[in-house]
């Protein structure tokens, strides 16, 4: 090893003395008819440096050295990658196509051209999501693909992102996809143990988006199934940059920009509060001025709006430093990134220092080796928010107004203190005074041995490992609300994956048959190890460790683990590029599978016919491209837990200062995986030269065997017992359309724009009708996420009296008389990218839009509504869209007549329910990104000796068009764990929206 | 470069090796942290530890850790709900739905402790290294337990006030290994398994001053609180006056507040103890800011302006909150008592009042005021049984509001819930979970749920 660093230091010495700079001049022509070509990019490969070829097709262009590689693109050409060599003079042809076709996909366990392909997979083109101010490259592919649907559901920096390959396919198993990184299947869950109801760490935000070359996103059955028990919600797959052969390049960005709360719901002041409090008081028959006598004199009280104490001006800054080149024999690349952003809530943070050293080498013509070695450290700092009473923005929205935050002194005032009976806390102390730290780790290696035995037979073997690890702590301050003592968390947590990979893989090509097989066998153990203590008993707020707390009242370590084996096996063939098959199938066995259930076998086939070539429509010289394509097969999704199928006694039943044991949960060893049938049927047509390109993709999905709790009777000491036994479908389509809407020497505009339409429904389920935390319900024949609510029958306009729909026809309005009321998942959803280029100026402006789901706000349902609770004093600040209220007989509005009233001792009482007047569409339409950059001209670059020199500027979620009256249509609360993203999707309580970001960047290459 | 390659493939086979070794024990993955559920007693050092189970699982958030009986007070309106969350406010009501939260939690909770139970006494008669008194202890234990705890399901879902119900309940004797459907049974059948249960604990245990446990003394004062439901007064009698007879070991305290304040005093005969370290949820429900339940108005304004027992309902941040496991929100280590030596005294009075010995009856009650420092009740105005039931449900209600949830069941033992709660008369029951109707097609719902 260490030979091998210094033989990679040497080298790197050895190209930077040798690098010789000179001219290389030439034309590039058309291969059809010889004409020239104006306005061909020329980039020496690996910089942003280059020139354009002028009206004759001529150009001239200095180059680093010998070992420099041009590469020669023009839209709707294919390009050509030219070594220099010694030569001063290069000539170019360049044919007429789309680049797409001669791509190179990463497939599992490979790559294969575009044109080879008879699967549903999608490319990610990763220059979209370059220097977007995002924490994790899970969210900058937002919008970039069809079948993607990625939802940031908070405005939390480092938080998980939510994505669902075409549809939600579980209802207690994961939903979200498998994500491989060169290689390697990555942890992706959170396992933060401090209070759930903060936005879920996201674990890919460990990782440096800067590193990412290239992301396929595997759709269908046939591409996913060589992925077995794991496929089901489809795969990401992502390879981290390498070095190339040539002069070594050094690549320094750096962006940094502003960012602010994108919206927020307006809160009465105190005038407006008071008044409209009267008139709630008035009609209980309290009076005039009921309020005013007791609080103030509305006219002349001050108010204190909390947003401006809890939202702040955010700041991003992003540092990335990237080395890589190579010789023949070895090529490197290396990077370190600095990642930090203050969110717009005070209170949250995330930073992250990265650094990756990947490595190849060719021991000989026939071996070679390679490592990959990454190591990410984030740092988040969160609030709690979502769904608890103790949340930052719940409590600044509920601030009694007239009260203000802190005294001169800078002591936080108690909301008990003041007049509203929620707030519970003062969101300013939350935010500041809580804290809820995460440290994460992670490691990602791999050693690599790749061995041609023979020419198109070889066999590669790999050695790999994720570590993922968590250290946190929180602590809630003594002496206000929620603690009396003060109360302290430290927890750990550490997961581990070690693989093992054999591949042997076999290309034969023999006249017109083409043939790809690959057969493998890998296993996978996988631990778990967390503990987590707990404390209280503070002498100080100051210093929140363990140690300090006078009490240890909980101490736990714990650990679980799984084992997976596997054998794959695939076999692609093509004939005469017309027709092709490929033939998939995995065997895994798991130990998370019951002992009657330990082997499953996941096979399948795709075939595609591109119509394109065949003699009878070669000659219609529109139609560049006409692929047929359809697949079937069946794969799995093992993420059902480690230990769930084993019948168990735990021993943590402890009484009065003894051991004890009881039981924890029924057997069930008939347990396994979740099973999803998808059949595909897709299309790629080429139009123009393939300046129309479109692909299409019809899928039914299904999902059997659904993991699922099913209701059991209680009478065994348990509610539920998993089991599999349940059907969901997903089925829908998607078309991405790509343009190249303008190609000029100067001027080219392309145009991308994707659509997904899916439509989730809950086929068979054991617990039909069972209902879920409360506004939700499983329901077969709906889909997955179903609000389950009382119904809304709006204002009485000659009482002004709320009316709802009394379900159950029993007189009483209460929660039996809930029904079904909309779904809470997007059915439709898309990006429409354009990118523009004028002269060294490039402009891409994306836009997203999602819909087709309903949003129950409970956020309004808290803080629109107009009682007191026993207390006798006011519930809290209201939203000023509740002065609309029902004034006099005859007014027709949503609004019901104020009132104190408490429904629950009251059928008159007017306030809250949970019922559809707080449930909304969530469509919306956003303008995600606008990115405008400039490239400086070799000139400058010559005289700055620079390789490339690049501005540039972008803004995140400028703008968003929704009928939505919460803070973001995008954000979900109910994020804790994998399986609420399934069902309990579409609900919003005191979640922080996303901020809109701006940021400047320089990108200097060396 | 041929040594490369036979380092390579020496390497290549060590691999291989090593992969296959590996996947012998990759597919079978040991448990960390559990037992199996097949065989978890086998010594008597896990029937002990199954014993403790016990204890643990009546721990449970959903039972005697708070809620259990705070339902019971919120339904019988000595407690409200005082802020957000929705199954405390539907309690508070009395109209509880067939979905109630704690209501469905309740019952599961129950029956683990039931299948614990089970468990013990299917297996510990087979255990070789148990001593007779041993086995005797814990059998009279899962025994004494298993009967408590169906009294406490047929009380709270059955039609235990009606003999000749058939709206009993579930009586699993046997370990559930696997979902299984259960039909009720009626409540004489209820009652029957119930005293049989208790009755072999009676034989099985004996005294003892552990108050943590169950013992033979209070196995003595759950038959008189089972035989009073089930309106044997003479058995309810009998067993009542035994175990304030003995003196021994219960004593009334002299000051009502120290029964709180000290655990394990006197005058407990069994409560589930807490610590720090296994806290009692009940602080949570009482004690956060806000608190979800709260001391109702009309259970403070039923407090003789002396009666000392009032002295255990104090404000804290701005609501009257029930200060019987302390003022700390963070510090849930006060015991839920169970049963103490002062429901003796009503049950006996009870019992002489169906006798007709009124006086006596009130002599019982105002033991319990006297103590209290509240007026003592004269004679002379309690001259009817219907006045001295009345006296006898107030009594009960101010003396352990907030402590086991008994006078929402004395409400609808004595026929009090219309008058006093303003609820129909088949709410004295709660209904069966919707969600246990949906699994067990055998169940069926109590009348006019």
């Amino acid at each position: 090893m260490k030979k091998l660093i210094l033989y990679v230091v040497f080298s790197m010495l050895l190209i930077s003395v040798y690098a010789q700079e000179r001219t290389v001049s030439g034309k590039v022509v058309s291969l059809d008819d010889d004409s020239p070509m104006p306005g061909v990019n020329i980039l020496i490969k690996g910089t942003r440096s280059g020139t354009v070829t002028d009206l004759d097709g001529a150009y001239s262009l200095v180059v680093p050295g010998d070992s420099a590689t041009l590469v020669y693109s023009l839209v709707g050409y294919i390009s050509e990658e030219i070594a220099v060599g010694n030569k001063s003079e290069i000539n170019v042809e360049l044919a007429y196509g789309l680049q797409e076709l001669m791509e190179l996909v990463i497939v599992g366990y490979g790559s294969q051209q575009r044109k080879d392909i008879s699967s549903a997979i999608a490319s990610i083109d990763t220059d979209q999501m370059q220097d977007v101010p995002v924490y994790s490259f899970d969210a900058a592919m937002q919008g970039l693909s069809s079948g993607l649907n990625i939802s940031s559901p908070s405005g939390t920096p480092g938080a998980a992102i939510n994505v669902n390959i075409r549809g939600a396919t579980s209802i207690s198993a994961s939903s979200q996809p498998l994500y491989i990184i060169d290689g390697i299947p990555v942890v992706t869950g959170n396992n933060s143990a401090l209070n759930s109801n903060i936005q879920p760490t996201n674990p890919l935000a460990d990782m440096n988006p800067a590193d990412i070359e290239s992301i396929s996103v595997l759709k269908d059955a046939s591409a996913v199934a060589i992925y077995g028990s794991r496929g089901a919600n489809g795969v990401i797959l992502i390879n981290t940059k390498r070095g190339s052969d040539g002069k070594t390049k050094v690549n320094v960005n750096y962006y940094s920009g502003i960012s602010e709360i994108n919206n927020t719901p307006e809160l009465m002041n105190s005038r407006q509060w008071v008044e409209f409090l009267n008139v709630a008081a008035a009609n209980d028959g309290l009076g005039e001025n009921y309020w005013s006598d007791i609080i103030g004199d509305p006219e002349s009280l001050p108010t204190y709006n909390a947003y401006d104490e809890v939202f702040r001006m955010g700041t991003t800054h992003n540092a990335d430093v990237s080395v890589s080149g190579g010789s023949e024999k070895t090529n490197f690349y290396l990077s370190g990134n600095y990642f930090n952003q203050e969110g717009i809530q005070v209170g949250q943070d995330f930073n992250r220092f990265s650094g990756r050293f990947n490595i190849d080498h060719r021991l000989n013509s026939k071996l070679t080796v390679g490592a990959t070695m990454y190591l990410g450290i984030g740092k988040h700092n969160r609030t709690i928010n979502e769904n608890d009473e103790y949340g930052v923005v719940i409590n600044a929205q509920a601030w009694d107004p007239t009260t203000p935050l802190y005294d001169e002194t800078g002591t936080y005032i108690n909301p008990f203190s003041g007049w509203g009976w929620w707030a519970l806390e003062n969101p300013l102390l939350i935010a500041k005074e809580y804290i809820n730290k995460s440290n994460s780790n992670r490691i990602q290696a791999q050693a690599y041995a790749e061995w041609e035995i023979i020419e198109g037979l070889s066999f590669k073997s790999s050695f790999s490992i994720d570590k993922n690890t968590l250290t946190e702590e929180s602590f809630t301050p003594a002496g206000f609300n929620e603690s009396d003592e003060g109360q302290g968390i430290f927890a750990t947590y550490d997961e581990s994956n070690v693989i093992h990979e054999n591949t042997l893989n076999w290309k034969h090509m023999a006249g017109k048959h083409d043939l790809n097989a690959l057969a493998g066998f890998t296993w996978q153990q996988n631990d778990k190890i967390f503990s987590d203590i707990r404390g209280q008993g503070y002498a100080s707020n100051d210093k929140y460790k363990i140690r300090n707390a006078a009490t240890i009242t909980s101490a736990e370590s714990n650990g679980s683990s799984y084992g997976l084996i596997s054998y794959l096996l695939r076999f692609n063939y093509g004939y005469d590029n017309r027709y092709l098959v490929s033939l998939t199938g995995r065997a895994d066995g798991s130990s998370r599978f019951g002992e009657e259930k330990r082997f499953g076998i996941f096979p399948s086939a795709s075939v595609a016919w591109n119509a394109h070539n065949e003699s009878f429509l070669k000659d219609i010289a529109w139609l560049s491209q006409l692929k047929i394509r359809g697949s079937y097969g069946i794969v799995g999704n093992q993420e059902i837990g480690d230990e769930t199928w084993t019948g168990k006694w735990n021993l943590s039943a402890s009484y009065d200062d003894q051991g004890g044991i009881q039981p924890e949960s029924l057997a069930n060893p008939v347990l396994t995986w979740e099973q999803t049938t998808q059949t595909d049927i897709g299309l790629d047509l080429g139009i123009l030269q393939n300046k129309i390109g479109l692909t299409a993709d019809y899928f039914i999905k299904n999902t059997e065997s659904l993991l699922l709790s099913t209701n059991i009777s209680g009478n065994s000491g348990f509610k539920t017992l998993t089991s599999n036994a349940g059907t969901i479908e997903n089925k829908g389509f998607e078309i991405a359309l790509n343009t190249i809407n303008v190609n000029t020497d100067k001027f080219d505009w392309t145009s991308s724009i994707n659509y997904t339409h899916i439509q989730n429904k809950v086929v068979d389920v054991v617990n039909d009708g069972e209902i879920l935390s409360r506004n939700f319900i499983l329901k077969e024949g709906e889909p997955l996420s179903s609000l389950y609510l009382i119904k809304f029958l709006g204002v009485d306009p000659a009482t002004g009296d709320a009316q709802f729909q009394d379900y159950n026809s029993n007189g009483l309005i209460n929660f039996d008389d809930r029904q079904i009321a909309g779904g809470g998942m997007p059915t439709y959803f898309g990006g429409f990218n354009n990118v523009f280029s004028y002269d060294g100026f490039s402009l891409q402006v994306l836009f997203y839009f999602s819909g087709g789901n309903k949003i129950f706000n409970q956020s309004r349902y808290a803080y629109e509504n107009y009682g007191t609770l026993k207390s006798g004093i006011p519930y809290g600040n209201y939203n000023t869209r509740s002065l609309n209220y029902w004034k006099q007989p005859g007014d027709i509005t949503d609004i019901p007549r104020p009132s104190h009233v408490d429904p629950d001792n009251s059928q008159n009482g007017q306030w809250q329910r949970f019922s559809t007047q707080y449930m909304e569409d969530g469509d919306f339409v956003r303008l995600k990104t606008v990115k405008l950059s400039y490239n400086f001209k070799s000139e400058v670059l010559e005289k700055l000796k620079l390789n490339s020199l690049t501005v540039y500027g972008v803004g995140q979620n400028l703008l968003t068009w929704t009928n939505y009256l919460g803070f973001d249509p995008e954000i979900n609360t109910n994020t804790s764990s994998e399986s609420d993203l399934n069902v309990l999707q579409g609900e919003d309580f005191g979640t922080l929206g996303q901020a809109r970001t701006f940021t400047l960047g320089i990108n200097i290459g060396f | 470069m041929k040594l490369f390659q036979n380092i390579y493939k020496t390497s290549a086979a060590l691999l291989a090796i090593f992969a296959l070794g590996a996947c012998q024990d990759l597919l079978d993955q040991e448990s960390q942290i559990y037992l199996e559920n097949t065989n978890p007693i086998t010594n008597a050092r896990s029937a002990q530890s199954a014993v403790i189970g016990m204890y643990d699982g009546l721990q449970s958030d959903d039972l005697y850790g708070g809620s259990f009986f705070i339902a019971n007070e919120l339904t019988a309106g000595n407690a409200e709900a005082g802020a957000f969350q929705v199954v405390w406010n539907e309690l508070s009501t009395g109209i509880v739905p067939t979905s109630n939260f704690h209501v469905e939690d309740m019952w599961p909770a129950f029956y683990k402790v039931v299948n614990t139970a089970n468990t013990i006494i299917q297996e510990v008669p087979n255990l070789l290294d148990l001593g007779e008194s041993d086995k005797a202890d814990i059998l009279g234990q899962a025994y004494a337990i298993r009967g408590m705890v169906f009294f406490d399901l047929l009380r709270q879902f059955g039609e235990y006030d009606l003999e000749n119900s058939i709206y009993g309940i579930p009586l699993p004797l046997e370990p559930i290994l696997s979902p299984t459907k259960l039909a009720r049974k009626t409540v004489k059948q209820s009652y029957d398994a119930i005293l049989e249960d208790l009755g072999k604990a009676e034989d099985l245990l004996s005294y003892s001053s552990k108050r943590s446990i169950i013992t033979l003394g209070t196995v003595e004062a759950l038959l008189a609180r089972v035989y009073l439901y089930r309106g044997n007064y003479d058995k309810a009698f009998e067993y009542a006056d035994k175990v304030i007879g003995h003196n021994d070991l219960y004593n009334l305290l002299g000051d009502y507040n120290d029964i709180y304040r000290q655990k394990g005093n006197e005058e407990s005969i069994f409560e589930i103890a807490f610590s720090l370290q296994d806290q009692n949820y009940t602080s949570v429900l009482l004690l956060t800011s806000p608190a979800e339940v709260l001391a109702s108005p009309e259970l403070l304004a039923r407090f003789g302006r002396t009666d000392s027992r009032s002295a255990l309902f104090g404000e804290i941040k701005g609501t009257m909150r029930c200060l019987k496991y302390g003022s700390n929100q963070d510090a849930g280590d006060a015991n839920s008592i169970v049963i103490r030596l002062a429901e003796m005294y009503t049950i006996r009075a009870e019992a002489y009042a169906h006798d007709g010995d009124l006086d006596a009856a009130i002599d019982d009650l105002n033991i319990l005021r006297a103590r209290a420092g509240a007026n003592l009740l004269i004679k002379d105005a309690f001259n009817s049984k219907d006045k001295v039931m009345d006296a006898i449900l107030k009594e009960k209600q101010l003396e352990f509001a907030f402590e086991n949830g008994n006078y929402w069941f004395d409400l609808g033992r004595m026929g009090k819930l219309t008058e006093i709660r303003g609820l129909p008369e088949f709410r004295r029951i709660y209904p069966v979970p919707n969600r246990e109707l949906l699994a067990d097609n055998l169940l069926v719902q109590n009348p006019k749920y």
